[in-house]
This record gives structure tokens, C-alpha cells and sequence, in this order.
């Protein structure tokens, strides 16, 4: 499998590959050729305009799917049933996991008190199937493990919403 | 003191598994899902506005480039193409966010594929920091949702040996084939007539291209057997291997031309870094 490329390479077959994983300035004049802006300069604000834009979309898609409000962590209405598990239920690996600080679990946005402790306790919400939807019958396992991906791409929100969430909710309990 | 010999490629790999690769129904099984991974359509006409073929030769080309210079896996550079075509498909995409895409789909094939992946950084360094590393990450997510997090597509490398195998060649000669065709895989990459043919018909292709362009055929027998191999139909294949090595003809131009017109006092190793795969200018039509 190895990969050939050319007599360019031969001199430095060896910095080359310590070059893997390691900082491009290592290997200087090598990087220069292929380095290069193709289409001109880059719109970020257009850039992340268009990708809240799909994440929102296709949040929305896998609501549908799936009937289960993925911001909120909620089962919505639709043809599946969802059914809580507690976290010592199901395998570990279908926990969220913390990578470094990045991970914040999700909010609702105005859902029912007390969930935000939950969350953590609670491993997510196992499916268990109605008669009806029984294309669908993946079992839990692929179910959750669909889950939890959609957790991640939630996660992407941004900080604000859970901010105002986290009031939301916090109001709502007061007067629940 | 110490010796350190670093000669060795530092990269551990298994070596080729006989249950992999030298059982029929993993062949069949790969002709059977192959179809699954292929674009949906043809998207210059139906689905994008802003991009034209040429733009996705550029990109490829550069992806290509980068995958070389990153001494990727061969199987890297068409898998990512295969995602960018799958995505093109389906989402009308802006021309300044293309390469961001090529990017994305680059970072997404050598995660699955290599052992040491591409990092975010140096893809978009290889931009020229056109993109940042926080919207390389963004746009994973989409285009993984995108292509329904199937990522594990069949590519034409997924039948090189299966086909190879059952070929009666010189054992001395099995690695330049097998170097050749690999070759014409990514050259298939780069040319977007071949992003809805079937990965098996581009392998045959490549091994046969790969073969006569060595002298080593002998006449029909060959395409014969390679369809047979494959399930592929007999003029279709010849097609597609007349296709192959037209579009060979004409990269190796390009690269002439382009020696041409650089300072010609340059070697030629200097000259056709990467524009054409590596060692298409040795190949004997």
C-alpha cells in the first residue's frame, strides 16, 4: 500500500515521513506547491450563515425521523415510542462523553424541571418499538447510538441559547 | 551512541489477510453494495448553479496533491472524492466553499483509512488558511449528515486484488500492475466522467489499462476475463479502458505543456509535481 511519489521525494524519504503528524514548517519549500487558495477569499459569516443553516435543517430531518425533539431531549409525537432508561440500563458507551470542556449537555427549551440533572444521571432515552413502526425495528442499540450522534451535532449550538434555556427552565419550575 | 535505522516505512500494517482476499463472496458482496455509494445524479445539470466542472477538476487536483505530498493511503484521495460527489449531489454548494468541502471530505476519508489521520490544522494550512480549523470541524458535521454517516464506501482499490488474483501475470511484474492501476484509479478521480461508473468497472478498467499499457496483454482474452470477473459487460469495459487512456493521454499533455512553458532549465522531477499522478509518465501506451 505504500505510496509512491515520485523521485520528489527520495532525497528526504526519511524527514518525510517523520513529517507525518508533526508541523508542516518541519519539511520547509516542500509545502509551498500544493499550499494554495483555490477560489478566492472565504465568506465566513456567509460560511456560517450556510452551516446553521443546514445543521438547523437537518436537526429538524432527524426530529422528523425519529420523532424526538433532539434540542430539547424530548420525545416528540410520532410513530415511535420512547421510553426513559436509567443510566445502568444501557452500556456505558451510549453515555455522553466529555471531551475536554467541550461538551455541554443539552437544554430544553422549555421542558419539564429537573431534567438538566437527569441528563446526567439518565443515560438517554431507549426505544422500544410500536408494533407499527416495525421497519424501523433496529433495536435500541442502533436507535441510541443515532442518538447520541444527534446530541453531537446539537451540541454546536451556541452557548446563548442554553444560557436562555437554562431561565426558561429555571422559571418553569418555579411555577410547576 | 545509539543506531537508528529510518529507513524502514515507520508505519506498522497487517499484513494481507487470505480471508479478505482470497474468498469469492467477498468480491460478491462488494459488487453487490457498490451501487449504494455512487452519487445520486449528475449534479452539474440538476443540482449545483455556482460550480462547473472545472472547478471540481481543480479541487480534485489539489486534493490529490495534498494526499501525495501527505503520503496519504491510496485509497484516500478517491474516497474523499467520493464523498465530494455524493455531497455535490445533494447540496447546492458556493463556489468559495468548495475547497473547504475538498478539505472536509480529505480529513473525513483519512480518519477512516489511516492509521495517522490528517490533522485539521494542516489541511488548512494546505488552504493557505483560507478556512479555520473551527469551521473545518463545523462542516464535518454537516457533510457526515449529509452522506448519512455512510462512510465507508467501496473504491476501485476495494477490488485490485480480488481481480488481480485471478489473472494469469508474471509475479515479477504484479507490483508495477498493481502500481499502475492504482494510479489510474486517482487519474479516474480527478475527471468527473467516470464519478457515476461503478468502482468495480473502474478497477477493471485501471488493471487493464494498467496491463496493456505494460505490453503484457494478449489481445481479447484479457477483457474477456476482466469483465467476467467483475460481472461487467464486454463493450462497456473497453469503454471505459479507451476512456482511461485518453484521459492518461491527455493529462501527460498537460504536463508536457506545462514543462514547456516553465523555465525549462527545471528538471522534469521538478516540473510535474503531483498536477498528473505519480508515474503516469512512465507508462508505455
Amino acid at each position: 500500500m505504500e505510496m509512491t511519489t515520485g523521485s520528489v521525494y527520495t532525497c528526504d524519504g526519511v524527514a518525510g515521513e517523520q513529517h507525518r503528524g508533526e508541523k508542516m514548517e518541519r519539511r520547509p519549500g516542500k509545502t509551498t506547491h500544493a499550499r494554495r487558495n483555490l477560489f478566492g477569499p472565504v465568506d465566513h459569516e456567509q460560511l456560517q450563515q450556510d452551516f446553521q443553516h443546514m445543521l438547523r435543517n437537518s436537526i429538524e430531518g432527524a426530529q422528523q425521523k425519529w420523532n424526538f425533539d433532539f434540542l430539547r431531549d424530548t420525545p416528540a409525537e410520532g410513530l415511535l415510542q420512547w421510553e426513559e432508561l436509567e443510566g445502568h440500563e444501557v452500556p456505558t458507551f451510549y453515555h455522553s462523553c466529555v471531551v475536554g470542556d467541550a461538551w455541554r449537555p443539552l437544554q430544553h427549551l422549555d421542558g419539564p424541571l429537573g431534567r438538566e440533572d437527569k441528563i446526567q444521571h439518565f443515560a438517554r432515552v431507549a426505544l422500544t418499538e410500536k408494533p407499527k413502526t416495525s421497519k424501523k425495528t433496529g433495536g435500541k442499540r442502533i436507535l441510541e447510538g443515532n442518538k447520541r450522534r444527534q446530541t453531537s451535532l446539537t451540541d454546536c449550538y451556541s452557548a446563548k441559547k442554553r444560557v436562555k434555556t437554562n431561565v426558561q427552565a429555571a422559571a418553569k419550575k418555579s411555577t410547576s | 551512541m545509539e543506531l537508528l535505522c529510518c529507513e524502514v516505512d515507520p508505519m506498522r500494517r497487517a499484513l494481507p489477510d487470505p480471508n479478505l482476499l482470497y474468498d469469492d463472496r467477498v468480491l460478491h458482496n462488494l459488487l453487490t453494495i457498490e451501487e449504494r455509494y455512487l452519487p445520486q445524479c449528475s449534479y452539474f445539470k440538476c443540482v449545483q448553479k455556482d460550480i462547473q466542472p472545472f472547478m471540481r477538476r481543480m479541487v480534485a487536483t489539489w486534493m490529490l496533491e495534498v494526499c501525495e505530498e501527505q503520503k496519504c493511503e491510496e485509497e484516500v484521495f478517491p474516497l474523499a472524492m467520493n464523498y465530494l460527489d455524493r455531497f455535490l449531489a445533494v447540496v447546492p454548494t458556493r463556489k468559495c466553499h468548495l475547497q473547504l468541502l475538498g478539505a472536509v471530505c480529505m480529513f473525513l476519508a483519512s480518519k477512516l483509512k489511516e492509521t495517522i489521520p490528517l490533522t485539521a490544522e494542516k489541511l488548512c494550512i494546505y488552504t493557505d488558511n483560507s478556512i479555520k480549523p473551527q469551521e473545518l470541524l463545523e462542516w464535518e458535521l454537516v457533510v457526515l449528515g449529509k452522506l448519512k454517516w455512510n462512510l465507508a464506501a467501496v473504491t476501485p482499490h476495494d477490488f485490485i486484488e480480488h481481480i488481480l488474483r485471478k489473472l494469469p501475470l508474471p509475479k515479477d511484474k504484479l507490483l508495477l500492475i498493481r502500481k499502475h492501476a492504482q494510479t489510474f484509479i486517482a487519474l479516474c478521480a480527478t475527471d468527473f466522467n467516470f464519478a457515476m461508473y461503478p468502482p468495480s468497472m473502474i478497477a477493471t478498467g485501471s488493471v487493464g489499462a494498467a496491463i496493456c499499457g505494460l505490453q503484457l496483454d494478449d489481445g481479447d482474452s484479457l477483457t474477456d476475463l476482466l469483465a467476467k470477473i467483475t460481472n461487467t459487460d464486454v463493450d462497456c469495459l473497453k469503454a471505459c479502458q479507451e476512456q482511461i487512456e485518453a484521459v492518461l493521454v491527455n493529462s501527460l499533455r498537460q504536463v508536457r505543456q506545462q514543462q514547456q512553458q516553465s523555465n525549462p532549465s527545471k528538471t522534469v522531477d521538478e516540473l510535474d509535481q503531483a498536477s498528473t499522478p505519480t508515474d503516469v509518465r512512465d507508462i508505455n501506451l
